[in-house]
């Protein structure tokens, strides 16, 4: 089917075509939402409103740029607004924290691989990258996670974040920059 | 020694940087469609009662402000009224003060005396 046809014909209301939709693109939303928080769970749910949101707002898809496209919009604004809501959640729990009320809990991840030393030093180094591109600007994290994880091309990533090549190749390299200098500086503190 | 610090932190950052390949993927969830489907409904829902209730809040919408108008306008002509009756009293207490102190009648002795 056709990206126009299956757009027309989740507009009139076919259901068919969305589970379509959704089975077509569920892997991409998936994956890239989860470049971003990093959490199976939230994934799913961040998924979950993405697909809510294609379903509430196809009626307004005017064609402009690919669906795809489209659809990687929505999820890269999901996923950023979930980790805006969480960072906030985590002030607030904080605040809690210091004032007695609750305690907060460190979640280790299990190992569950043949090596675990090993899949646990694989873990252990991507959860530090993890968080130092979350310590990158939001363009930057944006660009180099579509680009570096998803593989997106930069005309694409220019597409999503509304912006021009050039400058996503300029933020993906200031990205890339400001990672090596916040890897550097960790592992200095930390060897 | 410095050197080979310097070094071993390049090669964990080189390692760190390589480790993006190592990110796993994530498959299909074959019940994301049935939750889906179940969320928009109950959100479709729940969406039309409280449209019901934003009806009643638009027609609600103008009998607050006229309510919210009566009630403004009953507070200033109290407020005036009141206002009235704080003069008058004040006149009233300036004449018995004036009378009891017998500064009313201008042909007294003792303002005779100061003239």
């Amino acid at each position: 089917m056709e990206e126009k046809e299956l757009v027309e014909n989740i507009r009139n209301g076919d259901a068919s075509a969305f589970r379509n939709l959704v089975d077509e693109y569920q892997v991409k939303v998936l994956n890239v939402s989860y470049r971003f928080v990093n959490n199976r769970e939230d994934t799913e749910d961040i998924a979950q409103e993405v697909f809510i949101e294609v379903h509430r707002s196809i009626e307004g898809f005017r064609g402009d740029s690919k669906l795809s496209t489209w659809i990687y919009r929505i999820t890269v604004s999901k996923s950023l607004d979930f980790l805006r809501m969480k960072s906030r959640k985590k002030r607030f729990g904080k605040m809690k924290y210091l004032n007695g009320e609750e305690e907060t809990e460190e979640q280790i991840p299990a190992s569950n691989t043949v090596n675990p030393e090993k899949e646990l030093e694989n873990q252990d180094r991507i959860r530090v990258l993890m968080n130092a591109i979350g310590t990158l600007s939001e363009n930057q994290r944006v660009a180099f996670t579509l680009s570096k994880i998803d593989e997106l091309s930069y005309k694409e990533i220019a597409e999503v974040l509304g912006s021009t090549i050039s400058s996503v190749e300029s933020l993906i390299h200031r990205a890339k920059v400001n990672l090596r200098k916040k890897l550097y500086n960790f592992y200095k503190k930390n060897i | 020694m410095k050197m080979n610090k310097g070094k071993k932190i390049q090669e964990e950052v080189e390692k760190t940087l390589h480790s993006l390949d190592n990110i796993e993927d994530i498959d299909a969830n074959p019940f994301l469609y049935t939750r889906l489907m179940a969320e928009i409904s109950e959100r479709q829902e729940g969406t039309l009662k409280p449209k019901s209730n934003l009806v009643g809040i638009k027609l609600l919408r103008p009998v607050f402000f006229v309510l919210l108008f009566l009630v403004n306008l009953v507070s200033i002509i109290y407020v005036f009224q009141s206002g009235e009756s704080q003069i008058n009293y004040r006149d009233d207490y300036l004449s018995a003060f004036a009378e009891e102190y017998s500064l009313d009648n201008p042909n007294d002795e003792f303002l005779e005396l100061s003239e």
